[in-house]
C-alpha cells in the first residue's frame, strides 16, 4: 500500500463514526509533499492526539469550560467520541498488512493538573489517578497496556509536567523523534517550549493564577479557516483551498488545503503570524539540526537532529499546517503542524464546533481532521 | 607548695591578659568530630547493610515475563523496557525511533548482558555467587537476591516457590533487578468454573511452566527501588 492508499483506508475508519458519534469529518488542513522526506515509500501512519485537558468531575465543576463542558450548562461527551475513534483506529492497526504499523502519540496536556484540585495528603500518583479514575476511557484506550488499548506515547505538556512523578504515566517524555524513511525527520513535542510566555513564567506561578482566576474565563473559539485570496506571484501566506467536509474516502482531495507559508525572508511579525509558536520554532528547529546543547536539553534528547523536516505539536489549541519554504537551503525547509486540541470550540465560517481534532501523516502526506460531534452527544 | 604557687601566678597573668591559656591536647570538641570523620569514613568503605531479598512489583512497573534464551522479538522488548527507564515500550516501539545517545548508553550498560541472555539459559553454575559467568556482567557477582513473588504460592510438593534461591534469584545490574526463574510465570485467564472460589468474570492467574531441570528459563525485569544502593562495592 503506498500513502494514499494508506490515508483512503483510515479515512473510511473514520467516517464509519458517522453512523455512530460524529456528524461530520472535516478536512481542516493537508500538505501533501512527498519531496519533504525524499520520496520514501509509506511504512507507517501516525496519529496524533492532542491536548485533553483531563480533570476529576469535581474539579472540572468548578470551571466553565474542559473536556466534557463547551460551557456552563452545556456538556459534551468527548469521551464517547474518544473511545469510538480508539475503537476504529484499533481496528485498522489489526487490518493493516504485516508490513505496515501504526504509532499513536498523545501530544501532552493529557491531564490539566494545573485545574486540578490538589490536597495535601495526596502524592502524584494518587493525583493522576483520581483524575483518570473518572476518565476510564482515557485510561482505557491511551493509557493502559493491553489489547483495548493504543499504547500510545505519551509527551509532557506544560500542564501535566508533574505527572512524570506518577506511576501511571511516569513515562511520559518531552519530546519523541521518529524516523521517516530511514531518517529521523520527525520531532514530535507539546510545543510549550516554543511559548515565549510559557518560559519567562514560573509553572507554579501560571498554576497559581490559573486556580486564583481561572475559574471564570470563558472557553475561546479558534477560527481554523484562514484561506484568504492570494495575489498571483506571492510566495507567503495562506495558501490552497479551503477546509472541506468529507464525504467519502475516494474523493479526490487537493494537495494543499488551507496551509499558511513563510519565507526566511519573512520577518518576525509574519513568522508570528502564521503561527505564534513558529518564530521560536525555527530557532529550535536550527538548534537541533546543529547539535545545540541547550536546545537539545530543553528536549531531553542527547543526538542532533540534522534531517528535521517536520515538527508536530500541540497546545495552542489551534489546528494549524504551517510550511516555512526554504528554496535555497531545502534542507532547512520546516512543516510545523499544530494538530489543535480537545476542548474548546472550532469554528468554521458560522459554524461552530467542539474542538475535536486529530493530525494524521502518512509518507509526505499530512493532514488535520475535525469530528465534528454527533448532536447526540450534546 | 611550690606547684600551687606556680599555679595561682599563671591563673592570675591570665586574669590580668598577660598570658593566654595553653589549649589541651584533645579537647572533647575535636574528639567528637574525630568520631564523627572516623565513623563517616568507615561507613564509606565498609559495605552498607544491604537488602537479602526484592518483591516483584505490580504489573505496571515490571517487564513481561520473558522465557530465556531470548528470542529476537523478546530481546527487542526488554531492550525498550530498558530504554523506556522501566515501563512497557508502547506497542510498534521501534530502537530506530529512539534518540541514538540515548540507545547507546543503554547499550553500553546492558548490551551485552542481553547478548548472554539471547545464547543460553543460564544454569545454576552460570548464576553461582562470585565466580558465575553470568554474575560478572552484574553489579556485585557476590549479591544475590531471594525472590517473593506474590503471584505464586506454593509448588505442588507444598514448598513455597519463592523465596528459595535454587528456584528464583535476583540480580542487580544499573537501575534495574534481574529475576531469574527456574519455571517460567505464565498468564492463565481462568473463570470462576474453572477455579472455585473466584467471582464472575474472568481472571488472570499465574501458572508455573515447566522445570527444566539445571536451568533459570525465566526471567522479568523491574526497576530498583530506592532501597537499594546505587552500586554495590
Amino acid at each position: 500500500m503506498d500513502s494514499q492508499q494508506l490515508h483512503r483506508s483510515f479515512l473510511r475508519h473514520l467516517l464509519s463514526l458517522r453512523d455512530d458519534c460524529v456528524q461530520q469529518v472535516r478536512l481542516v488542513s493537508r500538505l501533501c509533499d512527498d519531496a519533504l522526506f525524499g520520496d520514501v515509500p509509506a511504512e507507517r501512519l501516525f496519529v496524533f492526539l492532542p491536548d485533553l485537558h483531563l480533570l476529576s468531575r469535581a474539579a472540572e465543576a468548578q470551571y466553565r469550560y474542559g473536556f466534557h463542558t463547551i460551557e456552563p450548562g452545556r456538556c459534551v461527551q468527548r469521551q464517547v467520541l474518544l473511545d469510538r475513534l480508539c475503537e476504529a483506529i484499533l481496528t485498522f492497526r489489526q487490518q493493516l498488512p504485516a508490513e505496515h504499523s501504526l504509532k499513536t502519540v498523545q501530544l501532552g496536556d493529557f491531564l490539566d493538573l494545573w485545574r486540578e484540585n490538589e490536597f495535601a495528603q495526596e502524592d502524584l500518583t494518587a493525583l493522576v489517578a483520581r483524575i483518570l479514575d473518572d476518565n476510564p476511557e482515557a485510561r482505557g484506550r491511551l493509557v493502559r497496556t493491553d489489547a483495548a488499548s493504543l499504547e500510545p506515547d505519551v509527551l509532557l505538556g506544560n500542564h501535566d509536567l508533574k505527572m512524570l512523578d506518577s506511576s501511571e504515566l511516569s513515562h511520559a517524555r518531552r519530546a519523541f523523534t521518529y524516523t521517516v524513511g530511514g531518517r529521523r525527520a520527525l520531532l514530535v513535542t507539546h510545543g510549550d517550549l516554543f511559548d515565549g510566555l510559557e518560559t519567562f513564567l514560573d509553572d507554579d506561578l501560571q498554576e497559581w493564577f490559573l486556580e486564583r482566576f481561572g475559574h471564570d474565563v470563558p472557553a475561546q473559539r479558534y477560527k481554523l479557516d484562514r484561506t484568504t485570496a492570494q495575489s498571483e506571484g506571492e510566495m507567503t501566506g495562506s495558501e490552497g483551498s479551503a477546509p472541506t467536509v468529507l464525504a467519502h474516502e475516494e474523493e479526490d482531495l487537493p494537495a494543499v488545503v488551507n496551509i499558511w507559508v513563510t519565507t526566511p525572508s519573512s520577518d518576525g511579525g509574519t513568522l508570528a503570524n502564521s503561527h505564534r509558536l513558529l518564530p521560536t520554532a525555527l530557532e529550535y528547529a536550527a538548534g537541533l539540526r546543529a547539535g545545540s546543547s541547550s536546545h537539545l536539553d530543553a528536549m531531553g534528547l542527547d543526538s542532533p537532529l540534522p534531517e528535521l523536516r517536520l515538527m508536530v505539536v500541540g497546545h495552542s489549541h489551534q489546528a494549524r499546517l504551517c510550511l516555512h519554504r526554504d528554496a535555497l537551503e531545502p534542507s532547512n525547509t520546516l512543516v510545523f503542524m499544530d494538530c489543535g486540541a480537545w476542548i474548546e470550540s472550532a469554528q468554521f465560517g458560522d459554524a461552530v464546533v467542539p474542538s475535536c481534532q486529530i493530525g494524521v501523516l502518512c509518507g509526505g502526506d499530512m493532514r488535520l481532521y475535525q469530528l465534528d460531534p454527533h448532536t447526540g452527544l450534546l | 607548695m611550690t606547684q600551687c604557687k606556680a599555679r595561682r601566678w599563671r591563673s592570675i597573668a591570665m586574669w590580668l591578659g598577660l598570658t593566654v591559656q595553653p589549649p589541651r591536647r584533645f579537647s572533647s570538641r575535636v574528639c567528637i568530630v574525630l568520631i564523627g570523620v572516623g565513623l563517616s569514613v568507615l561507613g564509606c568503605t565498609y559495605p552498607c547493610p544491604r537488602p537479602g531479598f526484592v518483591g516483584i512489583p505490580e504489573a505496571l512497573e515490571r517487564s513481561p515475563d520473558f522465557a530465556l534464551p531470548l528470542g529476537a522479538e523478546d530481546h527487542q522488548r526488554l531492550l525498550g523496557f530498558l530504554v523506556h527507564g522501566g515501563r512497557r515500550p508502547s506497542r510498534g516501539w521501534s530502537p530506530q525511533d529512539e534518540d541514538p545517545g540515548r540507545l547507546q548508553r543503554i547499550q553500553d550498560t546492558y548490551g551485552p548482558l542481553l547478548v548472554a541472555l539471547t545464547q543460553q539459559a543460564p544454569t545454576p553454575e552460570d548464576l553461582r555467587a562470585g565466580t558465575g559467568s553470568l554474575v560478572r556482567l552484574f553489579d556485585d557477582p557476590r549479591w544475590l537476591l531471594a525472590v517473593h513473588d506474590a503471584r505464586v504460592e506454593t509448588d505442588p510438593a507444598g514448598a513455597f516457590y519463592d523465596l528459595d534461591p535454587e528456584r528464583a534469584r535476583g540480580l542487580v545490574k544499573g537501575d534495574f533487578v534481574f529475576a531469574f526463574y527456574t519455571r517460567r510465570l505464565m498468564p492463565l485467564v481462568v473463570t470462576a468454573a474453572q477455579v472455585p472460589g473466584l467471582g464472575q468474570g474472568e481472571h488472570t492467574i499465574w501458572a508455573l511452566g515447566n522445570e527444566q531441570a539445571g536451568s533459570y528459563t525465566g526471567l522479568v525485569v523491574f526497576r530498583k527501588t530506592f532501597a537499594l544502593p546505587i552500586r554495590a562495592e
